[in-house]
């Protein structure tokens, strides 16, 4: 950056941005801080939480064998619920990813330098959680080995065909493009750090292992040159990303014609709750990785105030949904519409929507509080609340449209059975146990990013 | 264009005071205005139910471009941005037209009290809702009482905040009120914000979808204002254009990176208004149950069709090509036009909205439907080339200007 600005007046300090990092911070302190996790040897307080995690995944598998050996009846699924915990647990956990594409696409479009210190991290994040989402919808064919044969399209000598009509097909298309993107933006953000981790590897074995991943990366002018292009490049294809995976995702209820899912507001509806829950997610998991990695200089509180205030804004936007649902159910004037959102307030899963309810839209209004948005103690409850009510979010738009439908006589209710609540946890496990990995092999913040926009700070050429 | 005027210095750059230029400008706009007057007398006089219709298509058309101007100025205090200050003053001008909203409100609610005479809100004909279910349903909201109170308490609230951030930011130029100011302004935000999403959603749904009282959709909140801000963006960008152009804007003041920062809003909603239009054709596409195909059937015939085409090209195909190329979103032509399209695409946008429930038969504007929409559109622009002609085109004392003339991308 080559660009000089003439030289600012000192500014009023209320109006001054938050500086990246602690002025005075040199790169070298930057490099050992963010490497340190990765260069020692972990602590024994990692190892418990990584057991705990394996744990949880162990629980997965064995739900999975259940599954798998005694078939999808083992689950809690009848008439009218044919789609529950699956479904919910897809939906979930691919809002938690879209934290991180909005991160690193759509802050940096916007030019949020402040977005660097946790870019890197939540974009991991992404990762893991479209991991964790797709096993949903695979398990629930019944016979995953056989699920590439029924969700990919081919031509094939019988002329058979997936349904182009179903959104769910859709899904396979939205989601196994959001996670190329990501992988690749993510790991072209890395090279660089995988570099500065293999130039300062003393190990020959961690040298030979990063220096395979940096896929020699030399540093050089031009190297920078083509890194700077390609990232921007992937910001511009991530951004529609945010926008489409999950508006794909809120098809796979809305183009159907059951009151409660046809509904013209949810797909950005069913992104601000993605959103909302994703940030819910990382916030949740980076306060203790600065806590825990000693970070609290890189991550600040300022740090944490602007995502609790993206937080409380996409907590607002979720508001609002819900209540032009309920204000369009009366409105249109149609009977079962109104009998479902009717159904979902004072029926027998009012507990589920009002769960809902407290945690998506009372709850995170504290965060109009600047101490709830700065202290970590304070805003820790609200961000895993946030967490919970996302889940039950689509838990209720789910089951409670289902288990009424038009005819009285086939009304049901749900429940699940352990195996359900054992995938569920599960996925948990597996999600924490490759973010505990993550954060132990992988820089968990990029530190080129952070230098180059710190020394721009400090340089007083670049704001936006 | 007037090399003797007075100037102030802002960073390094001289910035001319005003001094009462762009007759042009102003010319045109009182051209319009007593063009459309005309036009709207003429009509009144020959059929007042076309004139009614026409206005309620003028009306939206200068709500959503003042409304989303105000919009476009409380962001840039809620985000805390600092490229901006150089051009908020554009929107500052737009958006300090709220009053002139609320005073062409009158007669919309003179529409809804005098029902016979007008033929607009088909709700607000008791016999009319008498022999339909759903309309006496409906009743509790749509009726011409609670429609008065809501829209003169969201001509307030708009009016209000246009007073409050139009008139901090031109204190701010006397240099006394400083970052004071600038941190008040920032802490109204929020709160308006709140405020508009639901003045601008309600307001949406009785201006402009109540005019089919049966169709409902829980997105048209969101497809109002995704049209209002893309506009918006629009008119400020052409703003800033033309002023940059006839140096009131000093010269290296406004550099190609604003400009592109502009043209990458303008392109980018352009992206989000077909993105939520679609999401709500798609879906009531495919779900295809007749109470909410009616609304989209009557605009796929009786010549409805080629405008509904039209629509998505003006809002977003033609935008989409014109802009995507980085080279395009800094080029004065070719930004300049897909601005125009942008605006040309609002106007289009409204008139699909409104037009098709008042005569579905006559896809095509007459001369009556034209005059409201020219007699508002030369008022607003009247009265903003007078602000602009009355206050400097940037906030000379904004706190955050010398950071904005820096901005560099």
């Amino acid at each position: 950056m080559s660009d000089h600005a003439p030289a600012a007046r000192a500014l009023d300090p209320r109006l001054e941005p938050f500086p990246l990092v602690p002025p005075g911070t040199t790169p070298a302190q930057l490099d050992d801080a963010i490497l340190r996790p990765i260069e020692t040897f972990p602590t024994l307080r990692w190892w418990g939480a990584f057991a705990v995690a394996m744990s949880m995944l162990g629980l997965f598998g064995v739900a999975l064998t259940v599954t798998v050996l005694e078939g999808t009846g083992t689950w809690g699924l009848n008439q009218p619920v044919g789609w529950a915990f699956d479904i919910t647990n897809l939906v979930f956990w691919i809002g938690i990813g879209h934290a991180g594409t909005l991160i690193s696409a759509i802050l940096f479009l916007f030019r949020q330098h402040w977005r660097t210190a946790i870019a890197r991290f939540a974009e991991a994040t992404t990762l893991f959680a479209v991991l964790c989402a797709i096993q949903f919808p695979v398990i629930h064919t019944g016979r995953p080995w056989l699920a590439l044969y029924w969700l990919f399209p081919y031509p094939n000598h019988n002329g058979i065909w997936t349904n182009f009509r179903s959104p769910l097909e859709w899904d396979v298309f939205a989601i196994s493009t959001y996670g190329t993107v990501s992988l690749l933006f993510w790991y072209t953000g890395l090279l660089p750090d995988l570099a500065i981790a293999r130039d300062r590897a003393k190990n020959p074995f961690r040298k030979v292992i990063y220096g395979f991943l940096s896929l020699g990366w030399n540093g050089s002018a031009r190297a920078w040159h083509h890194y700077e292009r390609a990232y921007l490049l992937f910001a511009g294809i991530a951004t529609p990303l945010v926008l489409s995976v999950h508006s794909v995702i809120s098809f796979d209820f809305a183009v159907s014609v059951v009151p409660g899912w046809h509904t013209t507001i949810f797909p950005p509806y069913f992104v601000a709750g993605a959103i909302f829950s994703g940030f819910g997610m990382v916030t949740m998991l980076v306060v203790l990785l600065r806590r825990f990695f000693r970070l609290e200089h890189v991550i600040s509180e300022r740090h944490l105030d602007v995502m609790n205030k993206i937080m409380l804004a996409t907590s607002l936007m979720v508001g609002y949904a819900y209540a032009m649902e309920f204000f369009t159910a009366w409105y249109s004037g149609v009977l079962y519409e109104k009998f479902v959102f009717l159904n979902r307030a004072l029926g027998p899963y009012a507990w589920a929507y009002w769960t809902m309810v407290s945690c998506n839209v009372f709850v995170p209004q504290l965060l109009w509080i600047r101490k709830f948005r700065r202290n970590p103690w304070l805003m820790y409850p609200i961000v895993i609340l946030v967490n919970v009510g996302m889940w039950f979010e689509r838990f209720v738009i789910i089951v409670s449209s289902l288990h009424r439908d038009y005819l009285p006589s086939s009304w049901g209710m749900y429940a699940p059975t352990w195996v359900e609540v054992g995938l569920l946890v599960g996925s948990f496990g597996l999600f924490f146990t490759l973010v505990l990995l993550f954060v132990r092999l992988l820089p968990a913040i990029s530190i080129a990013e952070l230098k180059h926009a710190a020394a721009a700070q400090q340089g007083g050429a670049r704001h936006g | 264009m007037n090399g003797a005027r007075q100037t102030v210095t802002v960073g390094p750059c001289p910035v001319p005071l005003p001094a009462g230029g762009d007759v042009r400008m102003r010319l045109g706009s009182a051209a319009m205005l007593a063009a459309g007057a005309l036009l709207t007398a003429a009509g009144a006089a020959s059929d007042l139910h076309r004139v009614a219709a026409a206005w309620m298509w003028g009306f939206t058309f200068v709500w959503t471009i003042v409304v989303g101007a105000l919009f476009f100025v409380a962001v840039q205090h809620l985000t805390a941005s600092v490229w901006s200050a150089v051009v908020r003053r554009v929107a500052e001008a737009v958006a300090s037209h709220a009053w002139l909203v609320a005073v062409l409100f009158v007669p919309v609610v003179a529409f809804a009290w005098m029902p016979h005479a007008f033929h607009v809100f088909p709700w607000a004909d008791p016999g009319h809702v008498a022999g339909s279910e759903a309309l006496a349903g409906k009743a509790p909201y749509l009726n011409p009482l609670f429609f008065t109170i809501r829209g003169v308490a969201f001509v307030a609230i708009w009016a209000a905040y246009g007073r409050f951030f139009v008139g901090t930011s031109l204190a701010q130029d006397t240099g006394r009120a400083g970052a004071d100011a600038t941190v008040r302004m920032r802490r109204a935000a929020p709160v308006f914000v709140l405020l508009f999403a639901v003045s601008v959603t309600f307001g949406a749904i009785d201006w402009l979808m109540s005019l089919d009282p049966h169709w409902f959709s829980t997105i048209f909140g969101v497809y109002a204002f995704a049209g209002m801000f893309v506009t918006a963006l629009a008119v400020v960008t052409l703003g800033v254009l033309d002023l940059r152009a006839t140096g009131r804007l000093g010269s290296g003041v406004v550099r190609d990176d604003h400009v592109w920062s502009l043209g990458a809003l303008v392109f980018g909603m352009s992206c989000f208004w077909a993105y939520i239009a679609f999401s709500q054709f798609m879906l009531i596409w495919y779900g295809n149950l007749p109470e909410e195909t009616a609304w989209f059937q009557v605009r796929f015939a009786g010549g409805w069709e080629a405008v509904t085409v039209a629509v998505a090209f003006l809002r977003f195909v033609l935008p989409f090509l014109l802009l995507i190329a980085r080279p395009a979103k800094t080029s004065v032509p070719v930004l300049a036009t897909a601005c125009a399209i942008v605006i040309a695409g609002q106007a289009l946008d409204l008139y699909w909205l409104v037009m098709p429930g008042a005569h579905p038969d006559r896809a095509l504007p007459g001369w009556i439907e034209m005059g409201p929409i020219l007699a508002m559109t030369g008022a607003l622009g009247l009265g903003v080339w007078r602000f602009l002609n009355r206050n400097p085109a940037i906030p000379v004392r904004d706190p955050l200007l010398d950071r904005s003339l820096a901005h560099h991308l």
